[in-house]
Formats: structure tokens, sequence, C-alpha cells
């Protein structure tokens, strides 16, 4: 059965996480970086007061588990949605083992069907 | 009036028996203690602090004592209590003003969560404040203390206190710890500085302490917006140089040298992203510390 994925904290609808992101220092700002997977979040879980420095790829998951649980395959769809790619065999792996991280990072966890 | 204002006499008489009490900063302390040391190290380090009137609220009730136990006839020792209590083991007697600015340290870090406060020097000069935090060993005191002889406000060399309030930093002017080769280097750097005594043998090696420059404790009341974090290190023979750093690093890093930054929650990652909103950070590597004064003076000069 496939999993289903949710955000920790987030049963009463409020928003458990905030987000930050900055212009990498490197390109003038107002300017869209050319390689938009380089970019980083720095994200406050308010469930668990724990702050992380995450990717692109886990930034775009979170996104699209906010507010609405989604298993693993909804996740790669959301995932490679939001690249503007095709869901590929890397583009599986990559979306398995960022859910994994986060799991263990304690900010998202599996959820009863 | 100001601590230097009273007679040494007079300084060791209240310090004897009600207290001496002055403004440190955003902080009103009071110090009781008969030990000859901390009667010189409050004169020398911290003449220059406003004198609190007598009904103003004290923030820290300090005094440093000697135990009374049998093995302090044979290896005198120095203990630090806060409102009659003593959070810290004894030190050796020789230990007693590191130990004030340790134990004073820990009041802050433990009691003033209006703050964020982060292990960081932070200077400034024209209105704009450039932030230094950095683990021991970087060179950071060092680095501070050649940029206050240089005509830099000193705000703080160990705690920056970023008001949760308004943003703003704090100012907390005390003396400047400066440990082993920094002493000596410090003091070929400049005939202004004035240290105290070497304590040799504390758990940070040799400790001189160096007093804040009087400008900088006359305007102690004075806040100031943050404009750069500077992370330093230093590595002997490197030239003078920073390097950009990303937001989302320079974010983590500093929540990483705070003191309090869990303890606040969610107030302290706005903050905090406020903060980094509004400064541009970098890595800084020197060795020379008059090459390392003109690129900070070069920093501040850019419009």
């Amino acid at each position: 059965m496939n999993l289903i994925w949710k955000i920790v904290g987030e049963e009463s609808g409020v928003n458990t996480l905030l987000v930050r992101h900055w212009e990498p220092a490197s390109i003038e700002p107002g300017l869209l970086s050319s390689d938009v997977v380089d970019a980083e979040y720095v994200i406050f879980h308010v469930a668990s007061g724990d702050t992380h420095l995450i990717g692109y790829s886990a930034m775009a998951i979170l996104r699209a588990l906010q507010n609405k649980p989604a298993d693993t395959d909804d996740v790669i769809k959301e995932l490679a949605l939001f690249s503007g790619i095709d869901v590929n065999a890397e583009l599986e792996t990559i979306a398995e083992q960022t859910l994994t991280d986060l799991a263990r990072l304690g900010v998202i966890e599996k959820s009863n069907p | 009036m100001i601590v230097s204002d009273l007679s040494v006499s007079t300084l060791a008489r209240l310090l004897r028996s009600e207290g001496v009490t002055f403004h440190t900063g955003h902080f009103v302390v009071r110090v009781k203690s008969k030990l000859s040391t901390i009667l010189e190290g409050l004169h020398l380090l911290y003449g220059d602090c406003r004198l609190a009137r007598d009904d103003a609220f004290t923030d820290f009730h300090i005094e440093l004592d000697r135990p009374r136990r049998l093995r302090d006839f044979f290896r005198p020792q120095v203990r630090f209590l806060l409102d009659g209590r003593a959070p810290f083991l004894p030190l050796p007697l020789t230990q007693a003003m590191p130990m004030f600015e340790w134990g004073l340290n820990w009041c802050v870090t433990h009691h003033a969560n209006n703050f964020l406060i982060i292990h960081a020097a932070v200077v400034e000069k024209n209105g704009k404040a450039v932030m230094l935090p950095a683990p021991p060993g970087s060179g950071k005191s060092t680095l501070c203390a050649a940029l206050v002889l240089r005509g830099w406000r000193l705000l703080s060399d160990e705690l920056t206190l970023i008001n949760l309030a308004d943003g703003a930093v704090t100012p907390m002017p005390r003396p400047i710890s400066l440990k082993n080769q920094s002493i000596d280097i410090i003091r070929s750097f400049s005939n202004d500085a004035t240290l105290s005594k070497s304590v040799k043998d504390t758990m940070k090696g040799t400790v001189a302490l160096m007093r804040p420059p009087a400008h900088s404790v006359k305007n102690a009341q004075v806040p100031c917006a943050l404009r750069w974090i500077v992370f330093p290190q230093f590595s002997a023979g490197a030239k003078s140089a920073f390097t950009t750093i990303e937001k989302s690093r320079a974010f983590m890093r500093v929540a990483d040298n705070a003191f309090n930054y869990s303890a606040l929650g969610s107030a302290s990652f706005k903050l905090l992203a406020d903060t980094i909103d509004s400064v541009t950070a970098h890595e800084f590597i020197f060795s020379a510390l008059d090459d390392a004064v003109a690129c900070f003076d070069g920093l501040e000069a850019r419009p």
C-alpha cells in the first residue's frame, strides 16, 4: 500500500511551517537564479520548535503536503510539477530520499489513510 | 556620576558594605566584595560606568567572596554569588575578575529573554553596526579590540543583544576579554589599550581584560541597527578578505551561536529572519590587524 504523508502538527489546520527564502548572494537582487534547484529555504517547524535549512526538493514536497496529506505517488507528481519536468526514475529516487530525510527530522510523518 | 568619580577608598568601602551599583549597558548591577582584585578590576575596567541612583531597579545582585573552608587557607578560592546563591563551583582567587565577567555573562544569557542573545562581538560606526559571531579561537575579541581602538564604537565583545521589540542592537559595552597571544598583540597594536594584569591558568588560558573606550560606555544607551554580519576567522599569514555568503547559511550560523534561540520559539525565527533581511553576510579571513581594520573601514564606507 502506498504510504500517506503529512506534516507533523497540522491536525489543527493551523499552518505549522514558517518559511524564509533569500535571493542567492551571487546574483543581482530581483533577478531569477538560472538554477533554482540550488535554492535554499530556512523553515521553522512550529510543532517541534526546530529550525531547518532545506533545499528545493524538500520545500516543494512540504508545499505539496501543506493542508492535505498525500501519498508518495502524489508527492512525486507534485515535485515534477514544481520542477517543470516529467516524472522519471531519478525524480522518484530524489522524492523518496527527501521524504525519508524530512521524516527523520520530524517535520513529516506517516499518516493513517 | 561615574564609578571613577569615587575615590578608591570610597569604592572599597561601598564594595565592602552595601555594594556599588552601576549601569552596564541595559543592565544595573550591584556588586559587593571584600576582594582587592575586584576593587582594582572595577576601578580600572568599569570606571566610565554611570552609578545608579539609590532607587534604581537592580537587575543583578552579585557578590564575590572567599568560601570559608579549611582548604582555602592553602589554596584560596573565589565564589560568584547571584542573589546569595552560587551557580558555579569556586575558582582560584586570582581569577576573581575573570569570574565576575563570566558570571555576569551568565546572568545576562539566563535572564534577559527580551533579547535574542548571540555569542558575538558587535561594533558600530556612523550608525551602522557589524556583528561578529564566532567560536572561541577565531580571533573575534582580538579583532573587536583592534576595531574599537581605531574608532569603532564597542557595543559588546561577547554578547550581542537584539531587541525582540524593534530588532535593534542594545549595547552592553563591557571589558574585552583577551586570551593568550592576543594580549601582547593588542598591547603592541595600540598605546591606547588599557589592560588589566594577565591572569594565568584559567579555563581559557591566560586572560587579560581591556577597558572599553569611554565614548562607547557613555553612549551605552544608544541602540543601533545591524548592517552586516561578519564571521571572522584568524588565519596566520592570510591576506584580509571578505567573502559574501548566502543569507540562509548566515541565518543558520547565527542561530547556532544564539544562547536562547530555541527558548524564544517562533519569535526568534521571525526576528532573526527580519535581521538577515536587512544585512549582508560575509566570512572574513584575516591575520594582520591593520589590514583587517582597513577592510572594515572600507566596508563601512560603501554606499
